[in-house]
């Protein structure tokens, strides 16, 4: 096994909300190309890892390094990281003022300084990847909620991040729209994208993760390979999580 | 065709509304005209001993309070009366220009103190709550003289009586603003802020790309509102004697000793000026509205009607 330099790098992460301990102790080593899915009860802390990873929270304990640059106060370092990792969000945060190629472009031209026709050819072909190129045109608020969701997918795709987060990416879609937005980052998945997913969706973790962390109370109770995970789980608290979520 | 059908009907009945006010209370000035043409077409001599008769002899029931009007000042029908007008409607361009500079400075300086008002930095965001506090507590009125007669005193800064008008308006006006564009921004989601961040907008780009044109759809009312309330306010600037509409209409009294008929039409004037603002303002609105979320509605009959 050759030694590289982790995608992400967690090291003893504590963050408090006021005097809520939400997240303690965090270790978390991620490797280039490994795709990591997060579960957990809900408050357990699971979004505040991925928003970490990229300084939408800051933690104030610990060490975050992500391809090897520290997360700090430090603007440049923020905007180093932020340029390589990507985000797409449970509520799909698409901007309602601008058009879906817009949606797309926007980051590229400002804050890449790439060319109006540059970051249109990327955009559509992003488009096209996610199947909506005949979108390109419309609003975001025309589009149905997984149509919107692989927007945002796409919109981060554009910048063309190393590391991609996603944050409960299916949990506000109507049920027949949560395999479209699925199918998507599966494809993604398999193109090698290291890609960190809180989720809810086992199936989808049986056939993308390599590994899997369960979360509970701020801390990582159980991580381990996906078919130990499922089958064998160590921790009763995991268990019991499993029993419950796989049970319907 | 649905589609032009569509804007057809919608801005006469705008334009409608508007000149049917502005059509209703001419008519009622009007009707005072003719009446008043009739009956007495005297000097500023003979108005004055008819009041002062009208006053002293109760023994004339009959002759009513309209009949004691004197709309020749200001009809558009006798020589006076243009003269008095076309006197009466020059200080609109006073009115106008000053309470759009005092605007314009308002709008910029309310954002510069309202960026503030919303960040994490405590600090920060006191200087906000102070500036937006201490300014909105001074009447607008002590502050014009304030600016006029004082600050030449203690700055030795002496505007003109215009500029002293756009200062001290634009001053009064930024509090206000400030909370405006300081609750347009809270109101956009905080999602929007964090996607703009994640594809790798600075926090400047971010809010001019993604958080203020947002922002602005949603306030627009609050500022066409502030506008109007500014053109009003202007009149108070008539105190340290620029010529605009209310102070013109003062000195109009001053030689016409008619104060019902000319502050009427200087209530005209301002009725107007406002009207015309707030038709522009809901166009605007309507404008980035189509924009934004009616594209749905638009598109869907044009399909219709390929068929």
């Amino acid at each position: 096994m050759i030694e590289t330099v982790p995608a992400i790098e967690m090291i003893d992460v504590n963050k408090w909300f006021g005097d809520f301990h939400v997240l303690k102790d965090i270790n978390l080593n991620i490797s280039a190309g490994e795709r990591v899915v997060i579960c957990g009860p809900s408050g357990s802390g699971k979004s505040t890892v991925v928003r970490c990873i990229n300084r939408l929270e800051k933690h104030e304990k610990g060490t975050i390094r992500v391809d090897g640059m520290q997360l700090s106060n430090n603007r440049k370092a923020i905007a180093a990281i932020r340029n390589e990792v990507g985000m797409v969000f449970q509520q799909f945060n698409l901007f309602p003022h601008l058009t879906v190629l817009e949606n797309l472009t926007l980051g590229p031209i400002k804050a890449r300084g790439l060319s109006q026709s540059d970051a249109d050819t990327r955009a559509m072909a992003l488009l096209e990847r996610v199947r909506i190129p005949e979108q390109a045109d419309k609003k975001p608020g025309q589009l149905s909620g997984g149509q919107q969701q692989r927007v945002a997918i796409a919109r981060s795709l554009c910048m063309e991040p190393k590391i991609m987060l996603f944050d409960e990416p299916t949990s506000a879609l109507d049920p027949e729209m949560i395999s479209e937005v699925l199918e998507v980052m599966l494809e993604l998945a398999e193109e090698g994208m290291t890609m960190v997913v809180v989720t809810h969706e086992m199936g989808f973790a049986r056939k993308a993760a390599d590994t899997m962390v369960f979360m509970d109370e701020g801390k990582i109770v159980e991580t381990g390979d996906p078919k130990t995970f499922f089958e064998a789980p160590r921790t009763e608290r995991c268990k019991q999580f499993l029993d419950q979520i796989l049970s319907h | 065709m649905p589609l032009v059908m569509n804007q057809f009907q919608k801005t006469p009945r705008l334009v409608f509304r508007m000149l049917a006010t502005v059509v209703l209370v001419m008519a009622l000035v009007l009707a005072g005209f003719s009446g008043a043409e009739a009956n007495d077409p005297g000097s500023n001599l003979e108005v004055v001993v008819d009041v002062v008769e009208d006053s002293s002899a109760q023994a004339k029931p009959e002759k009513s309070r309209f009949e004691n009007l004197r709309w020749y000042v200001v009809s558009p029908f006798t020589e006076q009366g243009r003269t008095n007008l076309k006197f009466l409607i020059d200080g609109t361009w006073s009115t106008l220009l000053m309470s759009m500079l005092a605007l314009m400075i308002s709008i910029v300086v309310g954002l510069l103190i309202a960026i503030p008002g919303i960040a994490k930095n405590k600090p920060l965001r006191s200087t906000n709550v102070i500036y937006v506090e201490f300014v909105r507590s001074i009447p607008l009125l002590p502050l014009i003289l304030w600016v006029y007669y004082g600050l030449p005193e203690i700055a030795g800064i002496q505007f003109n009586y215009f500029w002293a008008g756009v200062f001290a308006l634009a001053l009064s006006d930024s509090a206000f603003e400030a909370e405006i564009f300081r609750a347009g921004i809270q109101s956009i989601p905080k999602g929007q802020a964090e996607a703009g961040r994640t594809v790798g907008l600075t926090y400047f780009q971010t809010m001019r790309y993604v958080v203020m044109p947002q922002a602005i759809r949603r306030i627009l009312p609050a500022l066409g509102n502030q506008f109007a309330y500014m053109v009003k306010m202007s009149a108070l600037v008539s105190v340290i004697g620029l010529q605009e509409l209310t102070r013109r209409a003062n000195e109009l009294i001053v030689t016409e000793y008619r104060a019902l008929e000319i502050y009427t039409i200087l209530i005209l004037e301002y009725l107007v000026i406002i009207l015309i603002i707030g038709q522009g303002v809901r166009w605007l609105e309507r404008k980035l509205n189509d924009d934004n979320e009616d594209v749905l509605s638009k598109t869907k009959p044009v399909a219709n009607s390929t068929e």
